[in-house]
């Protein structure tokens, strides 16, 4: 029984490292725009949510810009440390036509202004939507937070990126956005 | 049925309270040495709302256990008028205080204390009853697949490596204790996940991302023991007292919001369902005195201990899946994987279930008996 349990635990070792390196490999090949392929989405699907202003928004209207679409959470660790990269591409940008929409997961306003004061982001900075019920969440097939999806100028969307931007002033991020920028 | 506040008070003293009037009286007459009793209150008072609103709360198991037993529900609603009552799923496999609150309402606020008894499980190996069977109804409810349980695909690869090596002829309690060893093995508990965690066992396993609370580390058990044919199921619940065996991480007493936990059970023919809680050795494994090796011995002790064993300072809700809240305005968009923590929605949508803080709502626990 002893040695069933030390087989075992041998067992659980080797397989605990042999996927803490499988997720960290798989961290590092999704640290890039994909193909909205990856998330079987043939074409954008709505987005009509309020801001946290209460006045009601339709990227639809936003044609002609280039938009950012990212799903997260103040409880969600990567998408903490990626609101800087997104505050930061939109005031980069934003002369250039660049919209950046946070689209809140499921929490409610206090929780969410209570994240914008305590990390010194300005409420302008960036605008954030709630989807209190998760179904944008659902309808974009996001599966994990955070995500993010670019949409060029004609609403379509060009790709997604999976996990946290983490330098958004690298070539792969700040690049794409440039030559939907230019289009 | 619409309550009011008179109709409430009416309603403890008929309705809900079991033959004595004061139910606490009652529990301390049906009490035994081994069972336990407590009162365990849950408060909801929404923040920052008006006008229509509904809230549904969990409530316990629909039927009585040999391990649980339900002696009193009683709600108690706000000032406004209200509509409130205990509902029942289709399959009767959850329950739920349903609250609403018309356009005029101000504020919102519902309460209900429940009073339950427990005692310890065990599974006697010695002694197998061979009328312990599922029916072919039973057994095909039980093994059924739900929206985040599949159990074919990636699912079943997983069972397969689980068993391979088991003879052909392994009992279900065979292969039921290899799943579980499996389960504990691979997974991992991720104090960084929200709540219990959502169970959703294909994108775990398909992003080999293991790591997870209670909700995701036994689902896990769960779906691949219905892949393998073994009947099994989640039971959501809530810790009301402290381990007694010792464990910190393993108890919760007084103040409880945040104390929901689920279990898992399969089922062997002879024994009936069986308890298990691989997650819980993982929490102990994270946890316990700021964390200890898989070879320590106490965590050697509640591996073994929590395949056949349940200590009872917890208190059982429901098995339920991919639960539709009566009356929701979301409709299909608004079902939940599971039922364990207060629910509610206002016209701006679904309230944060897992902020109690914003939400607000209160469990508090209090051993009575």
């Amino acid at each position: 029984m002893l040695d069933l349990i030390k087989k075992q635990i041998a067992r659980g070792i080797f397989l605990s490292l042999f996927f803490i390196c499988l997720s960290l490999w798989g961290g590092y090949a999704s640290a890039q725009w994909q193909s909205v392929s990856k998330v079987s989405l043939n074409q954008t699907p709505p987005l009509l949510l309020n801001n946290l202003a209460g006045e009601t928004i339709d990227i639809k209207t936003f044609k002609g810009k280039v938009v950012i679409v990212n799903f997260w959470a103040s409880w969600c660790e990567p998408c903490r440390e990626e609101f800087t990269e997104l505050t930061y591409l939109q005031d980069k940008y934003s002369a250039k036509d660049l919209k950046v929409f946070a689209v809140n997961l499921a929490e409610m306003k206090p929780r969410i202004t209570q994240f914008i004061k305590g990390n010194g982001i300005s409420e302008n900075a960036i605008e954030i939507l709630q989807d209190r019920n998760s179904i944008i969440y659902k309808t974009w097939k996001a599966r994990g937070i955070p995500t993010t999806f670019l949409l060029n100028k004609q609403g379509k969307i060009d790709s997604v990126w999976t996990g946290a931007i983490e330098n958004a002033d690298s070539d792969e991020v700040s690049g794409r956005i440039e030559t939907l920028l230019r289009q | 049925m619409t309550i009011t506040r008179r109709a409430a008070i009416k309603a403890i003293a008929t309705a809900f309270a079991l033959p004595a009037l004061n139910p606490i009286t009652s529990v301390f007459a049906q009490s035994s040495p081994e069972w336990t009793t407590y009162e365990i209150v849950t408060e909801v008072n929404l923040e920052n709302t008006n006008g229509a609103a509904e809230a549904w709360i969990p409530l316990p198991l629909v039927l009585n256990t040999d391990y649980f037993k339900t002696l009193s529900i009683r709600p108690e609603v706000g000032d406004t008028k209200v509509e409130s009552k205990i509902y029942e799923t289709q399959d009767k496999q959850a329950r739920m205080l349903w609250t609403k609150w018309d356009k005029s309402a101000s504020t919102h606020s519902v309460k209900v204390a429940m009073i339950v008894s427990t005692r310890n499980r065990r599974l006697e190996l010695s002694s197998p009853n061979p009328a312990l069977k599922l029916s072919k109804e039973e057994q095909k409810f039980w093994t059924r697949a739900t929206a985040y349980l599949p159990t074919d695909g990636i699912v079943k690869v997983k069972v397969q490596e689980c068993l391979a090596s088991l003879p052909a002829n392994a009992t279900d309690l065979q292969k039921a204790n290899a799943i579980y060893n499996w389960v504990v093995d691979n997974t991992h508990r991720d104090s960084k996940t929200r709540g219990c965690g959502q169970g959703d066992v294909k994108l775990m396993l398909e992003t080999n991302n293991l790591g997870g609370k209670c909700a995701d580390i036994n689902a896990v058990f769960v779906a691949l023991a219905r892949s393998a044919g073994i009947a099994a199921r989640d039971v959501y619940g809530i810790r009301i007292a402290d381990s007694a065996r010792g464990y910190k991480s393993l108890g919760k007493s007084g103040e409880i919001t945040k104390a929901q936990h689920c279990r898992a059970e399969f089922y062997a023919s002879g024994y009936g369902w069986c308890p298990v809680d691989p997650a819980d050795v993982r929490k102990v494994i994270l946890e316990e005195a700021g964390g200890l090796a898989v070879t320590d011995p106490k965590v050697v002790a509640i591996r073994d201990y929590l395949f056949g064993n349940w200590e009872m300072n917890w208190m059982a809700y429901n098995y339920d899946h991919d639960i539709a809240l009566p009356g929701s305005k979301l409709g299909k968009n608004g079902v939940i994987p599971f039922l364990m923590y207060p629910q509610a929605e206002n016209k701006e949508g679904r309230f944060d279930s897992l902020d109690p803080d914003n939400f607000k709502y209160k469990i508090t626990s209090r051993l009575i008996g």
